[in-house]
């Protein structure tokens, strides 16, 4: 694999990551715009559009451009891009941990789609990934660029629940058989700590991958 | 009164098995959390210190173990409660694997985001030489736990 396909290998993965829960918010905006047949399942969306709306929107932005924001190579040829897409990243990252929050809280879910386990979770979930996010920029503005990778790192880590939602609740489905009520509160819960524990492992490598990419260009020039 | 009783039997029941899972990996040289590090961090919390840089150097508690050991099953115990309170009292008296094994999987990150960061280990054990195999070895601990859930619903289910 050359240096350069290696580069986007990860904003990629992302992004395919992102795609079922962006193709499926994309899908329930558009059937709110057109005034789609309302069901049990979206009635609190139909009846209070907004805080949906929102989500999906900042959602998708804070899933689909903050992929890019993780490829080094992008960071270094475009640092300006970088810090514009940042700023914007962050506040939709905030308002898309904040809207969360606010439907968990607000929308009369259905027990089977939300006990109180996955309430909890959600509240928490939303709370530390504005937290990150808040951290993360204080840190830059600083000149703490370690910290703010790290905490960028967490933040889109606990956003991209939704994506690791579908792998984690597909083979839930075949092997548990109906996934609501606590089994589903259970995956849900199970798809966030992977993201967390999956970004810990990221942030324990950064440093070492970029020192090997720093040696790379020196390594690779004929003597 | 019965969710008490049927947490604390199917809880120890379960930590029991995930005890005797542990003492086979000890058999195979594969080391598993010294229970007197987990008493000694306990002691600590009335003092106001939940994270140590490293639990090893901090200072003895006494009687230590014996409360590392009364910790482990109480949590135990607590997981056993958290599995009955999502599934109800029906599945103590029916149980099935799949919820069993769930609640063990899911409850993997209480010890990877919560204990080992508290013990200086870091989240996931990042800190430790090796983060992968140790983070594997908790998720098959509590794996076994979830095994042991179901086993311990089994032999007291009325």
């Amino acid at each position: 694999m050359t240096t350069s396909a290696r580069r986007w290998r990860g904003p990629l993965a992302l992004v395919t990551l992102s795609l079922v829960p962006v193709v499926a918010g994309g899908a329930r905006l558009g059937g709110l715009a057109t005034g789609a047949e309302v069901t049990p399942e979206t009635a609190r969306f139909a009846a209070s559009p907004l805080p949906i709306a929102l989500h999906i929107a900042s959602a998708t932005l804070y899933s689909l451009l903050g992929a890019f924001q993780f490829s080094a190579g992008l960071r270094s040829r475009w640092p300006v891009w970088h810090r514009r897409a940042g700023r914007v990243l962050a506040a939709s990252g905030v308002l898309a941990a904040l809207s969360g929050m606010w439907m968990a809280a607000a929308y009369e879910i259905p027990a089977p789609l939300q006990g109180s386990l996955l309430f909890g979770v959600r509240m928490c979930v939303g709370a530390a990934m504005a937290a990150s996010i808040v951290i993360a920029v204080v840190a830059i503005l600083r000149r703490d660029v370690a910290r703010h990778e790290a905490w960028m790192i967490r933040a889109y880590a606990l956003g991209q629940g939704a994506g690791t939602q579908v792998l984690v609740l597909g083979p839930g489905a075949l092997l548990l058989g109906d996934v609501l009520g606590p089994t589903r509160d259970l995956l849900m819960t199970l798809a966030w700590a992977i993201n967390v524990v999956f970004a810990e492992y990221v942030i324990r490598r950064a440093p070492a991958a970029r020192r090997e990419a720093a040696l790379a260009p020196a390594a690779s020039q004929p003597g | 009164m019965e969710l008490i009783v049927r947490s604390i039997l199917v809880g120890a029941g379960a930590t029991l098995t995930m005890d005797l899972w542990a003492a086979l990996l000890r058999r195979f040289g594969i080391p598993s959390l010294n229970f007197a590090m987990l008493g000694r961090w306990v002691g600590h919390l009335p003092r106001g210190r939940f994270v140590h840089e490293s639990i090893a150097r901090a200072a003895p508690v006494r009687g230590e173990l014996a409360l590392g050991w009364a910790t482990h099953y109480a949590i135990g115990v607590s997981f056993a409660g958290l599995l009955l309170a999502l599934y109800g009292l029906e599945w103590a008296h029916a149980p099935t694997l799949g919820p069993a094994l769930l609640v063990g999987v899911v409850t993997v990150a209480a010890p990877l985001l919560v204990l080992q960061p508290a013990l200086g280990a870091g989240v996931a054990s990042r800190k430790t030489p090796a983060p992968f195999f140790n983070s594997l070895k908790s998720l098959a601990t509590h794996t076994v736990f979830g095994l042991g859930l179901y086993l311990a619903a089994r032999v007291t289910a009325p």
